[in-house]
């Protein structure tokens, strides 16, 4: 479903260059979950946001289903991203001058939807997340692992086929953390949800089926996980 | 306009406003500074051109008052019968409604040792309802009832310190046909019935109204008369009226009307209108620099939610078209506020002026300041604050959609 193919990324920081990947290769299958592992600064979340469209890498190829997103404009990329991906980030960013439910239904208000048919497409998803009586809070009245909910909530509402978590549970303690990981396992299983994960914590790792490791640029398999 | 745009407008206005209408930018930072600069201008804006619009409706309003719409009179000739001429214009155009003869000379008038020169106008008193419109404008008394009573203006009432029911002297040179180099004298006895305010300073001092007979005794013209003031519907087609009627009419005839009287005064106050305009807009224009650097402020504090808004599929334009947003509702903000406040400037004035008279003297007070508010200053007004607003507000929405989503992540 999501190849990239001889995938660099060099970024320049005043007269020198860091090469944070150096050629990767990497297919991901429709409904597969696929972990990311790597030493902090390894290039994780910048290999996750060239697979999200979130960044252009330097030189390499991005194909969904055979389509190279690298060929489509920015405006595009945006539309696909909102039709297609969600995200899930370390912390929440939900907008805090929102209420959770107003949050959620910010990917369909966008592209021109009814209100009325995203509201009900939003409290299905908090009844799922079991946190139907946290819509009409607002971020600074919602907890840790109530607001990574709703930020999932909002990942999910469009109902994407592919699904980026860059350290979702990063913040959570670790009940929240197991909560969230098996709610992943969970989509991945009812939905048919393709998974890309980057987490540090090696139990969430552990039950992925397949882990790569981000190394000196470089990616490779790892399974079964050895930390 | 297709549903969908409607509700994605909706959509901008409502996320611009929860953006922009918080307790991080309603109570801290200049925005609240900016926004009452904007208000500022926007009264300054209201109230100069309210003043200058009452000038102009003023100006006009004592021109048709006191001369009817439209003039006819005959080149260089006084025209002999009334009925058929009368008919004649009637026929002229449809919208004609009444028509009043007049005639006029110059003269002097003597009171208490003083002189001055004078237009003496005369009319016939009970055919002036519906042509002219001297009612409102009386200072004290009436039009003339009885012979040799005449109606002065309130410049000439103070420069020869004439009262009601005085009597003064009005003398006419009449040239003799028989000897070219003399001028005989033609006077008679009058009674001030009435002050008027004409409206404008040169009649006030200058002109004086009569009943036609006696100004035809004075002058000795028998029935004979100057030409016709002539009330149309609206008045506001005069000057198109009038040009039909031109050319319908013999071309001994010339029509003018109460655009062309004063063509020059109505033009130079619009052109003063305009320009006053732009100047006080110079205020908005520096307002929107304020609040475009406001903006810009707040942009840039938001630039991790634009990088989120980003990655659920936000477009730029969707970016910008919010941030833009704010600038029209800023901008609606700052010209209703500005309007309030311009409403009360304009208002507190004229409540000043006439409980403390500002200006001394209330009864010789000639050019008394009647501020006019209109919907179409008021539209125009709105539609420049908005323009302005919106291109404040267009740089830094444009900066802050074309960030780039990692560069936005980074920000905490
Ligand atoms: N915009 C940028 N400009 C310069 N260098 C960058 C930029 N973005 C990332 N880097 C560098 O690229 C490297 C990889 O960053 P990345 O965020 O991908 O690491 P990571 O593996 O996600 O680390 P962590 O586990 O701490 O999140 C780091 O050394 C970082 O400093
Ligand atoms: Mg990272």
């Amino acid at each position: 479903m999501l190849q990239i193919k001889n995938v660099t990324r060099f970024f320049k920081s005043g007269l020198s260059e860091v090469q944070v990947l150096k050629g990767i290769n990497l297919e991901v299958q429709p409904s597969q979950a696929i972990c990311l592992l790597g030493a902090s600064g390894s290039g994780k979340s910048t290999l996750l946001q060239i697979m999200g469209t979130l960044d252009r890498p330097t030189s390499g190829e991005v194909n969904f289903d055979s389509v190279s997103l690298l060929d489509m404009s920015d405006d595009e990329l945006s539309h696909f991203r909102n039709e297609k991906m969600g995200f899930v980030f370390q912390f929440h960013h939900l907008v805090m001058e929102l209420t959770a439910l107003e949050n959620v239904i910010l990917p369909c208000l966008v592209v021109g939807e009814n209100r009325a048919e995203a509201e009900a497409k939003a409290v299905h998803w908090f009844e799922y997340l079991g946190i139907s009586d946290r819509m009409t809070h607002y971020p600074n009245q919602l907890s840790g692992g109530e607001l990574q909910r709703v930020s999932i909530a909002r990942s999910l509402i469009k109902n994407p086929s592919i699904l980026f978590a860059d350290e979702p549970t990063g913040n959570l303690d670790s009940e929240n953390s197991k909560k969230v990981q098996q709610l992943f396992f969970q989509l991945q299983k009812q939905l048919g949800l393709t998974l890309v994960v980057v987490t540090h914590d090696p139990e969430f790792a552990k039950q992925f089926t397949q882990v790569y490791r981000v190394q000196d640029g470089m990616i490779s398999l790892e399974s079964p996980i050895v930390i | 306009m297709k549903p969908n745009h409607l509700s994605k407008i909706k959509f901008y206005f409502w996320l611009s406003i929860k953006l922009l209408f918080n307790k991080k930018t309603l109570f801290g930072g200049s925005g609240p500074l900016a926004l009452l600069g904007l208000i500022l201008g926007v009264a300054a804006l209201v109230a100069s051109q309210s003043v200058m619009r009452g000038f102009q409706n003023t100006m006009a309003k004592a021109v048709i008052d006191m001369s009817a719409d439209i003039q006819v009179v005959k080149r260089g000739r006084l025209i002999e019968s009334w009925t058929e001429f009368q008919k004649e214009i009637k026929a002229t155009d449809p919208s004609i409604q009444k028509v009043l003869r007049y005639a006029h000379t110059e003269a002097v008038v003597a009171s208490k040792g003083k002189v001055s020169g004078v237009l003496v106008q005369g009319l016939d008193m009970k055919e002036v309802p519906g042509v002219l419109n001297f009612g409102p404008r009386f200072k004290a008394g009436v039009l003339p009832l009885e012979k040799n009573e005449i109606v002065i203006g309130l410049g000439l009432a103070k420069k020869l310190d004439i009262h009601m029911q005085d009597k003064i002297y009005i003398a006419v040179p009449l040239s003799t046909p028989f000897e070219s180099n003399s001028l005989q004298r033609s006077a008679e006895e009058f009674v001030v019935s009435g002050i008027l305010d004409m409206g404008k300073n040169d009649w006030n001092e200058r002109l004086v109204i009569s009943h036609l007979k006696d100004l035809q005794r004075l002058t000795q013209i028998g029935d004979r008369y100057n030409g016709a003031f002539v009330k149309i519907a609206d008045s506001q087609k005069a000057v198109e009226v009038a040009a039909h009627m031109s050319q319908t009419l013999e071309p001994k005839y010339y029509v003018s009307n109460w655009y062309n009287l004063n063509r020059n005064i109505l033009e130079a106050a619009s052109l003063e209108k305009i320009v006053i305009f732009f100047v006080v807009f110079l205020i908005v224009i520096m307002a929107a620099f304020n609040i475009s650097s406001t903006l810009y402020v707040i942009i840039r504090s938001r630039f991790k939610d634009i990088a989120i808004l980003k990655t659920l599929g936000f477009k730029e334009r969707n970016i910008r078209n919010i941030f833009v947003m704010q600038g029209i509702a800023v901008g609606t903000l700052g010209t209703f506020g500005g309007f309030i406040v311009g409403l009360f400037l304009s208002y507190g004035f004229m409540w000043l002026q006439s409980s403390f008279g500002v200006v001394p003297g209330a009864i010789y007070k000639i050019d008394r300041i009647d501020i006019q508010i209109s919907a179409i200053d008021f539209l125009f007004i709105y539609i420049s604050t908005l323009g302005a607003c919106i291109l404040a507000a267009y740089f830094p929405a444009k900066r802050g959609s074309e960030l780039l989503i990692i560069d936005g992540m980074k920000q905490d």
